[in-house]
Formats: C-alpha cells, structure tokens, sequence
C-alpha cells in the first residue's frame, strides 16, 4: 500500500515556493534597478533559499530543519529591514511572510519563528507608523498569526487522529496491516546496523473458527479483544503488536535471548488464562518465534515465524515453538 | 458475520467547524476593542458594520461549536460581513482597510467550504484592487496588491493541500490495503443506508455473500504470498463487475459481501452466478483452480440490517454445503 502523507509542509512549501517565485521576483528585480542594495540582496537571498528549500524538501520526502535555519531568519530579517525602511510596504510584506513559516517550518519552530518575529517588528512599527496605522498593523499582524497558528494546530490534530485511524485494527486496538512491511524492514535496517537482531512472534488462537461457530461472532470478537489486551498491555516501549488475520497477531520485539523468549510466552499464557475470555472454556494460544537472521529477506523472516507457529499448532497447541 | 467495529475516532474530516469555533471567538475579541472606538468616534458606517461583524463572528461561534460538519453559514453571514467590512474600511481608512484585509482572507479559508472560499477571495480582491488605486500612492497599492494576492495563495494553497490530503487518508481508512474493496469501516453505515433506500423508494436490493474455496489449503498449501495473491486477484475481479452504486466490502480473510441496491430476485441469480464464474475462469495460480461460493438474500419486508446480512450468510453455508463453486439464494 502506498504511503499517505500526513504533513501538509512537503506539498505546501512547493507549490508556495512557486508562487513566491511568481510574486516576488518582480519587486527583487525592481529595488535592484533603483539601487536599493540590501533590500534587493535579501531579495534575491530569499528566493534562492525557497528554491534550495523546495528542492531538498522534495528529496528527502518531508521538511527538514533547512527551513528553520535558512529560511526563516532570512524571512525575518528582509521582514525587519524592510518595515525600518519602507514603512508600510515592509509591514505588507510580513502577512505572506507570517503564513509561509507556518507553511514551511515544523509547528513548533514556525511558533517561535513568529513570536520572535511580532517581538522585533511592533517596536520598528511603532517607531516609523502614525499611531492609528500602527495599531491596526500590530493588531492585524498578531491576528494573521494566531489564525494560521489555529489552523495549523487543527490540522495537525485532526491529521494524527486520521492516521491513527487508518493504521490500527479497528476490533482490537492493535497495529493492522498497513505498517506491517515498514516495521519490519525497519527491524531488518536496525540489525544490520547494531547487530542485535529483532525477534518475531507470530501467535494464533487456537481452534477459534470453533469459537467463532459455536459461541457466536460476539463471543469470538471479545476472545479477539481480551487477547489483544494482553499482548498490548505487556509490550514494553518500541514492541510493536499487530494484528495480521482473523485470529493471527504478530508481535516484533527486540533482541531477547533463548530464556526470556520463554518468560514472555509464559507470562502472555497466564494473562489470557487470567483475563478468562470465555466463562465456559478455556481459550488458548499457539506462538512461533524466529529470531531475525543475519542476511535474512522480511518474507524469509515471518515465513520461519508461521513455520514455528504450525509445529506448534502440530505439536499439540497451547504451545510456543522456536523456528530453526 | 462478525458484528460491526466501531467507525475509527476520525469523524471530524473537516478542519472548517473547529478553526471557525477557534478563529470566530478569538476574532471577536480582537475585533471589539476596535468596533467600540468606531462607535464612539460616531462613525456611522463602519461603526454599524463593525458591530455587525463581531455579532456574526459571535453567531458563528456559537454555531460551530459542537458542529463536526461545515456549514454555509460562515458563507452566507460571515463572508458577505468581512466584504463590506473591508471595503467600507479601505476606502474610509486606506492602509487600515488594507491591513484588515488579510485576516479577512484567513477567516473566509478557515470556515467556508473550499470553492465558496476561492469565489470570495477572488471577489475580495476584485473590489479592493480598484479600490487599493484609487486611494493609496501607487508604491504602497502595487505592495498592497502584490501581498494581498501572496496571502490568498498560500493560504489557498495550504487548504487545497490539506483537503486532499484528508481525502486520501479517509479513503485509505476506508479501503481495505490488500484487495482494494472497501474494509469493514463503512460496512454498517452502508447496509443500513441501502435497507433505507430500498424502503423509501420501495425498491428491492440484493446481498452476496461471496467466499473463496478452500482458501485456508492455499494459504497453507502455497503460502501467505499465494494467497494474498488469489485475494487481489478475486477482489480486482469483483471491482471489475461493479456497478455504479454498488459497494464491494472484504470482510473477512476470504469473505466479501457485495452490496447491490436495486437488484432484484431475476436479476439477483444472473449476477451471482456471473460473480462466481469469473472467478472460476480466471486462474491466478496457473493450473490450480481457484473457486468461490455466493450467497445470495434480497432484502424481505420485515428484514433488520443485520438479519439481512444474516441470510446471505446462511445461503453462503448452503452453497458451500452443496458442494462449493455454486451459489444458493437464501429463503
């Protein structure tokens, strides 16, 4: 499944990179042809710095801090330099500048970026506008701030929640699917660099179609939920629990030796045998591990695990079983 | 059928009802101070209308404020508001007028729905250029335009990002990664709205059941690969057969339940029957024949959605009783 993006900064810093380019490079040109020196340095400084930024930000895929240490103190700057000088026309210049810090900069960066921002530009304000002017440009100002500050915290928000959404299993709490492959080849990318290899459980409920028929699909829902529960609730910081099937989860955890493996399969029976998922039978697991191999292909990988898991099943059930 | 999961914590799609809440209340306060100084100045116009505005931006408030969904109010009370507002104000107070300008551009993106907003903004701009001429120097109005033009663009710009952006998030959540087909999200909400239908417009619709043969030996047999394979597979044929208006759900493993409002009972066995053999004539496993059973239940008079849902079940089991690669109409 592709990727969905979930920063609108990437996108935004684009498409505004553009438009900038379209807006500005007339009035950059013109305070060059009337020798005004600094302004048109700065100018020309900050559409080369969009460029560069748009550029870096479409190869690496999302923003990075390029904006926050070029871009923005340069847009503050010409902003400064530019009310000083030209009054009115600096303080037009400091609306489009306000939104595209907030288009450009991570949330909190382009936070501190605009308050440093108001901080320098009301007193120069002050100084070079007539009282009833610069009320209304101070007060403007800090209104266009907080509004997109607004909206960007809104969509920030309803952006995660979306996300969130769309990568956990709906029944259960646990991760679905989606960022299964990522997981895993992330694990497979730390092993290779650290070599400490990552561990893999594939669980199944066992005999849970019988569940399903004879309890009803409320029953084995709930069965699904109290597992679930358990796996969730013992996973330590950087575990991560999916559910894969019907009644398949897939737990991958660090580096853990031969006996701990063990300690974590026990506690994982206790805890399902404790929570009683069903008044009136017992509900059991079966588990294979692998532990990640040097070398080793995402597929090899959880294919050993799913091997490990049908000898378990074999073996009897209620039953953990290490892949060779 | 498994009873339905919850729909996931992510109804609010649209950021409009909560910035509006945000950004109304917040401007109400930023804009008294400045409404009361008109009033008290005696200025009759801008007095009036800035009184007017902080009323509407109240109303707005209070509107949004337990809304998830947009709503045409903020366009058809707020956006008419800021226009007057500002252009009264630029042309009475020049460069205060113009400075008002941008956090009216901001608002009207924030609460209006998306094309309104554009119509506005344009609008906007088409009165105050002219205006901008006629009552400031030159030097300043070309900056006025010029930032003025900035702003509505990269505040355009970050809503058409961010819409679509939501759009394609939604739909992931909604579409099951695998097959394509929608997921169990939407599955309730459907089957309820389609018994709806059916009733109100006294109109029949149909429920397939549809469930691959011995799946579970493929997956053991071949592997997880083989058997996500023969998913993609059976869910790109079942897309294919879709018509406007129906909805094809994977959900479960091997399952799909395929939602035809307007089908009746004729029409019913003719497409089941045509589900079932083009997933018999296909082949995605090359030589090993791929089958599925369909279960078939048009909705009855006295059906609840889920007994509905019920039946195709049933009449799945019979077919898969009745030896598997058939349909069975339910009872």
């Amino acid at each position: 499944m592709a990727a969905v993006q979930t920063d609108f900064r990437p996108q935004a810093t684009y498409w505004i990179t553009i438009a900038g380019l379209v807006l500005i490079t007339p009035f950059a040109v013109y305070q060059a042809t009337i020798g005004r020196g600094v302004l048109s340095a700065l100018g020309l400084g900050i559409l080369l710095c969009l460029i560069g930024n748009a550029w870096h930000c479409r190869r690496i895929g999302r923003v990075g801090l390029l904006a926050v240490v070029t871009q923005m103190p340069l847009l503050i700057v010409f902003v400064l330099i530019a009310t000083h000088r030209l009054h009115e026309i600096g303080v037009l210049w400091c609306f489009p500048v306000i939104l595209a810090i907030y288009c450009m900069v991570p949330e909190r960066w382009a936070i501190g970026g605009n308050l440093l921002l108001l901080a320098l530009q009301f007193p120069i304000v002050w100084q070079v506008l007539e009282p009833a002017v610069a009320v209304r440009a101070c007060t403007t100002l800090a209104t266009v701030s907080l509004f997109t500050a607004i909206l960007v915290r809104v969509i920030s928000r309803q952006q995660r929640a979306l996300h969130q959404a769309l990568i956990t299993d709906h029944l259960t709490g646990c991760l679905n699917r989606v960022t299964l492959e990522g997981t895993l080849e992330a694990a497979l990318g730390h092993a290779a660099q650290t070599g400490q290899p990552a561990t893999l459980f594939a669980l199944d409920i066992d005999r849970f179609k019988r569940i399903n028929d004879e309890a009803g699909h409320a029953a084995g829902d709930e069965v699904l939920r109290r597992v679930a529960q358990v796996l969730l609730e013992q996973c330590r910081p950087g575990e991560r629990v999916f559910r894969t099937g019907g009644e398949e989860f897939l737990c991958v955890l660090g580096r853990i030796d031969e006996r701990a493996i063990g300690e974590r399969i026990g506690a994982w029976y206790e805890a399902i045998a404790a929570a009683r998922p069903l008044p009136d039978r017992e509900v059991t697991v079966s588990v294979g591990v692998a532990v990640l191999r040097p070398g080793e292909t995402a597929d090899e990988w959880t294919g050993r695990a799913d091997a490990a898991l049908y000898e378990a099943k074999d073996g009897g059930r209620d039953r953990f079983a290490l892949a060779a | 059928m498994e009873p339905n999961t919850a729909r996931p914590n992510a109804d609010a799609l649209d950021f409009r009802p909560q910035a509006t809440y945000r950004i109304a209340l917040s401007g109400v306060f930023l804009a008294v101070p400045f409404a009361l100084h008109h009033v008290l100045e005696r200025d009759a116009a801008l007095g009036l209308l800035s009184v007017a505005f902080v009323l509407v931006l109240a109303a707005n408030a209070l509107h949004s404020r337990h809304s998830r969904q947009a709503t045409l109010l903020p366009a058809l009370t707020l956006m008419p508001v800021i226009m007057l507002f500002t252009s009264v104000a630029t042309l009475q107070l020049q460069e205060i007028g113009l400075l008002w300008c941008f956090p009216a551009i901001l608002t009207i993106y924030c609460t209006v729905p998306e094309r309104w907003a554009i119509g506005g903004n344009l609008a906007l701009l088409a009165i105050q250029i002219p205006i901008l001429w006629h009552v400031i120097d030159p030097e300043i109005a070309t900056r006025g335009v010029a930032t003025l033009l900035a702003a509505s663009l990269f505040t355009g710009i970050l809503v058409r990002v961010i819409s679509r952006q939501q759009l394609h998030l939604n739909q992931a959540i909604v579409t099951d990664y695998l097959t394509g087909c929608l997921n169990r999200v939407t599955l309730d909400e459907r089957v309820h709205e389609a018994v709806r239908d059916a009733r109100a417009n006294d109109r029949p619709a149909a429920l397939f059941a549809l469930d691959i043969d011995h799946f579970k030996r493929i997956n053991d047999e071949l592997g997880h690969a083989a058997g996500d394979r023969v998913l993609r597979h059976v869910g790109d044929r079942l897309l294919e057969q879709r018509h406007p208006g129906e909805h094809v759900f994977r959900t479960g493993g091997e399952e799909f339940l395929w939602l035809s409002p307007g089908v009746d009972a004729q029409q019913a066995g003719r497409r089941a029957d045509a589900l079932r053999r083009a997933i018999a004539q296909s082949h995605p496993l090359g030589d090993r024949h791929v089958t599925a059973s369909v279960g078939v239940a048009l909705l009855a008079p006295h059906d609840t959605p889920e007994g509905w849902t019920g039946r195709a079940d049933a009449a799945l089991y019979d077919a898969k009783g009745s030896g598997r690669d058939r349909f069975a109409v339910a009872a």
